[in-house]
């Protein structure tokens, strides 16, 4: 594993990350024979020895055909991988905890088919492609578990291939600047905040939670009281929700950093706050958001959502300037 | 990484190849290791088809510690060629059984290569050759096939790819084949001297040679470098028998430590010998060897010899005197050479005291030569067989027999003559190929003459069969023998056109021979003398071949590049980034689809790019299938490419 190590500190001396597609290219394609090519080798060592001691002519001429075949067999392993094209990752945003998936698109614009490619990530994720036609594109899927909220570089693959034989790998590395978003995990069983000083409309009661509306399955951060726990006995898989429906335009809900307590530290509020900006958008709420230094005046959808959220994501860490 | 299940097309193709592999060992394969293997082979593809389930460990463990046990008993080692290709069998069977990822696969074609190699210990013919080929395009195919995780091409394709790998190697095959440095073999001592080879040996008994004479097959061929001799001197010296135990004659010890005879020699003729494996130690020439080829001795009855059995197509180069005086041999030599063991065969020893009368030897030899031309002697290949006192029932009662009956009986007449006198055994003629271009000798061509010592002349060959079927001489054994009919079809001289297509055939083999089997490290000199580099070492050649392939090698990269840089046409390159930019957005073209029928597809698909798409597709269309090249079109064409940007559907 040195030599790759130490490949790899060469490349990285030659390549630093990419903010766009790599196409790979020649100086920065990497191959050395594999195990199963250093096992062949001994093979071809023990064949060639059992010519000579039988003076067999013929048992030379196979074993230099093998030979022969394996060395052009580099070559094409080498080919298999160069001119070709990966972009970086389209991520869909997860909650932390969740595995996201990332989606480097592969395309091979030579006119010639590309086999057996491989792209892993440091983490030892792994997709493949087996076929690659010529012109096309393929998909090639990471799944890359998260624990923490904010952004999730993209980082360092790997992509290789062992085609045709699997005595000789080419692998280069490819490393993109971009990163994934991270949303913080949705918890917290406190209710949503029951409209208090902040709702115009004061009704005292908490929106949302008057009108039985069904059940849903559970989802992490749902509020244990809202449990069904009477149906969740009677069957298996996740427990069912109640849910309520909302009588919608005239509340206007603000998930305010300040009602949480003080004592909580800062992930526990913002994954809080995470949790209640899924149960106000599920119950269709028009609900808006109040951080240390920003606020999102309240309104509905998916968009605000997907603001709300990044917001969270991005709170307090250093690059959230670009969301 | 989870196991998965092997899919039934790689397992049915990679069984395929380990068995056409195996299958030429199936005469080897002692019955019950060829059953198993059978029966590993089936339960393979059975489980392939879903119909059973692979052996536990258990099971397994059991297995293999079973036919480790079996090996170790019915072989006893597991060094030489039966127990090895009975261990690889096995060994690729058990590993059949426990096939479950892909680096199990690869060990089986791994074991498939060595398969191969190993059935190249018992033959190397041409037809051996072609089934090589097509083994190593089948391991190929399954070799290739380990290389995808789901989806395999399909069977055609991957032996498509196969054959164009094997192709692609010949250039730097033959490149080592004729200069990577040989070296004479073996490099450790265990051969089989006892695989059981037609030839002659050196043991002679009344119907051994008559037995050997029976068979058709080609015991070596010779080129030669001017005229050939005439008949009459074509005697070709084999191993010399000098012990006699009143029934066979034998070689007495090897006597290599004996000072050769000095021979004053006349009229060399050089000529190359093809020798074909006979699992002894002699080589043939004809008599009488002027110098031993490399790697060989001339032992002092100047029969060639060399350090190890000859178990491979053997090439050398010869001459030899055919008008030659040797000088007087050591005492001993002559004194083994009077020896017969004591008593026995009264009626011959009387005749012999009768000659022993006579001052001169020679006169001893004619009076011998007499007896066979004037008693009625019959040259045949089936003599009725002897019984009591071997000679005399020979000479006195049944005349008839082969040449090992009138050469041992001669020997024995002057020995007891006190004329030193020893059996010759060797091959006598040999026919002309077709095209006269070399001669082919046979076993049938088998023949045992006498040599006795004059003091004036040195050892001078007498054969007593030309005594009585002058004829053998001229024209083998099929113009002199009562039953011509028994010999091969290749021996005789009437086979008609089957005989006259198997001898145009021959050449085929005799090339093969020359530049195939027979190449090793004296060929490899000649061959690079010729070329211009007589004296090269082993470092020398492997500069050769690194210069070589290294030039070749670049060779095809710059004409790759520069195929590669043609093949860049600008159309095609547009055409393809047009077409991947819509595969980004799950538009993909179809390995088959034409250029117009993929832009009415996307237009089907995407009303909005229908107007863009359609006009780079007919652009595309006119540019590589219309009239000519258009540089307008082109321009044309590379700026609507370049403003093809589709997006995703909202």
């Amino acid at each position: 594993m040195s030599v790759a190590t130490y490949v790899l500190d060469w490349h990285r001396r030659r390549r630093g990350p990419a903010a766009g597609a790599v196409t790979t290219e020649r100086r920065t394609l990497y191959v050395l024979p594999t195990r199963a090519g250093v096992v062949f080798a001994l093979l071809l060592l023990v064949m060639l020895l059992w010519a000579l001691n039988y003076n067999a002519s013929l048992g030379f001429a196979l074993v230099f055909l093998l030979a022969a075949v394996a060395f052009d067999a580099m070559r094409q392993t080498h080919d298999n991988l160069l001119a070709l094209t990966l972009q970086p990752p389209r991520v869909e945003p997860v909650f932390a905890g969740q595995p996201a998936a990332l989606g480097f698109g592969l395309v091979n614009a030579a006119p010639r088919a590309r086999y057996a490619l491989e792209l892993t990530a440091a983490d030892g994720a792994r997709a493949v492609c087996d076929v690659l036609a010529g012109g096309q594109r393929a998909e090639l899927v990471l799944a890359r578990p998260t624990t923490r909220r904010g952004r999730l570089p993209f980082g360092r693959v790997r992509l290789a291939t062992r085609y045709p034989l699997g005595l000789f790998e080419a692998w280069t590395w490819c490393e993109f600047t971009g990163a994934g978003l991270v949303y913080p995990a949705p918890l917290g069983t406190a209710p949503l905040p029951g409209g208090g000083g902040t709702t115009p409309t004061g009704r005292g009661e908490a929106p949302g939670d008057e009108d039985f509306h069904g059940l849903r399955d559970y989802r992490r951060g749902d509020p244990a009281t809202r449990i069904a726990w009477r149906r969740a006995a009677a069957r298996s898989g996740l427990p069912p929700v109640k849910q309520f429906a909302a009588p919608r335009g005239d509340a206007e809900l603000w998930l305010d950093w300040a009602l949480l307590s003080p004592a909580l530290d800062v992930e526990a509020r913002l994954s809080q706050l995470t949790a209640w900006v899924l149960e106000a958008e599920a119950g269709g709420l028009r609900w808006g958001l109040r951080l240390p230094g920003m606020a999102l005046a309240p309104a509905g959808g998916a968009a605000h959502r997907r603001a709300a959220l990044e917001a969270l994501a991005l709170h307090a860490t250093t690059e959230r300037s670009d969301g | 990484m989870a196991e998965r299940a092997v899919p039934a097309a790689q397992v049915y193709g990679l069984v395929g190849a380990l068995a056409f592999a195996a299958a030429a060992h199936g005469a080897v394969l002692p019955p019950w290791l060829l059953a198993g293997v059978v029966a590993a082979f089936a339960w393979r593809l059975a489980v392939a088809g879903g119909h059973l389930r692979l052996p536990g460990r258990l099971v397994l463990g059991a297995l293999t510690l079973a036919f480790g046990i079996a090996i170790a008993l019915v072989y006893g080692t597991l060094l030489g060629r039966d127990a090895g290709v009975a261990l690889l069998a096995g060994m690729s069977a058990l590993k059949l059984l426990e096939w479950r990822t892909r680096r199990d696969a690869l060990v089986l074609v791994f074991l498939g290569y060595l398969l191969v190699m190993a059935r190249l210990l018992y033959d190397q013919g041409p037809l051996t050759a072609l089934w090589l080929l097509l083994a190593c395009v089948l391991l190929l195919a399954a070799h290739l096939a380990c290389a995808f995780e789901t989806a395999s091409p399909p069977p055609r394709v991957l032996l498509g790819r196969a054959v164009r790998l094997l192709v692609r190697g010949v250039p730097l095959a033959l490149l080592l084949f004729l200069l990577f440095p040989r070296i004479q073999g073996p490099l450790w001592g265990f051969q089989d001297e006892s695989r059981a080879r037609t030839g002659l040996s050196d043991e002679m008994t009344p119907g051994s040679i008559a037995e050997l004479a029976r068979s058709g097959e080609v015991a070596f061929r010779v080129r030669f470098d001017g005229a050939p001799p005439p008949p009459a001197a074509r005697y070709w010296r084999g191993p010399v028998l000098d012990g006699y135990d009143g029934r066979s004659w034998r070689t007495v010890g090897w006597a290599e430590g004996l000072r050769r005879d000095a021979v004053l020699g006349e009229a060399p003729v050089r000529y190359v010998v093809t020798l074909e494996p006979h699992g002894r130690r002699w080589l043939f020439a004809l008599d009488l060897p002027a110098a031993a080829p490399a790697d060989a001795t001339l032992g002092s009855r100047f029969v060639l010899s060399r350090r190890i059995a000859v178990n491979e197509v053997l090439r050398y180069e010869q001459q030899s005197w055919l008008a030659y005086r040797t000088a007087a041999p050591e005492a001993g030599m002559l004194r083994l050479q009077r020896q017969l063991p004591p008593g026995g065969n009264p009626r011959a020893r009387a005749l012999a005291a009768e000659w022993r009368a006579l001052p001169d030897p020679a006169a001893r030899v004619r009076a011998a030569l007499q007896l066979f031309a004037g008693e009625p002697f019959r040259y045949t290949l089936s003599p009725p067989p002897l019984t009591g006192e071997p000679v005399d029932a020979f000479l006195f009662d049944t005349r008839a027999g082969f040449c090992e009956h009138y050469a041992g009986a001669f020997v024995y007449l002057m020995r007891a003559a006190d004329v030193p006198a020893r059996v010759v055994t060797g091959y006598l003629g040999g026919e002309a190929a077709p095209g006269g271009e070399y001669f082919i000798v046979r076993q049938s061509d088998a023949h045992a003459w006498a040599e006795v010592w004059l003091p004036e002349r040195g050892w001078t060959r007498v054969d007593p069969t030309a005594a009585i079927a002058p004829e053998r001489v001229e024209n083998g054994a099929y113009g002199a023998l009562d039953e011509p009919g028994e010999l091969p079809l290749l021996a005789r001289r009437d086979g008609g056109w089957v005989r006259a297509t198997l001898l145009e055939l021959d050449a085929l083999a005799n090339a093969w021979n020359d530049w195939v089997l027979a190449y090793g490290p004296e060929r490899q000199r000649e061959l690079l003398a010729r070329l211009g580099w007589p004296d090269i070492d082993w470092r020398g050649l492997m500069l050769l071949l690194v210069a070589l392939g290294g030039g070749g090698a670049a060779a095809a990269a710059t004409w790759a590049a520069w195929r590669g840089w043609r093949r860049r046409d600008p159309r095609v390159a547009l055409w393809n980034a047009a077409c991947a930019r819509l595969a980004e957005v799950g538009l993909r073209r179809g390995a088959q689809e034409g250029p117009l029928a993929f832009a009415a597809r996307v237009a089907g698909a995407r009303p909005e790019l229908a107007d863009e798409f359609s006009a780079i597709a007919r652009l595309y269309a006119a540019l590589r299938y219309g009239a000519g090249a258009d540089a307008a079109a082109l321009a044309e064409l590379r700026r609507r490419t370049r403003a093809f940007h589709p997006r995703r559907t909202p």
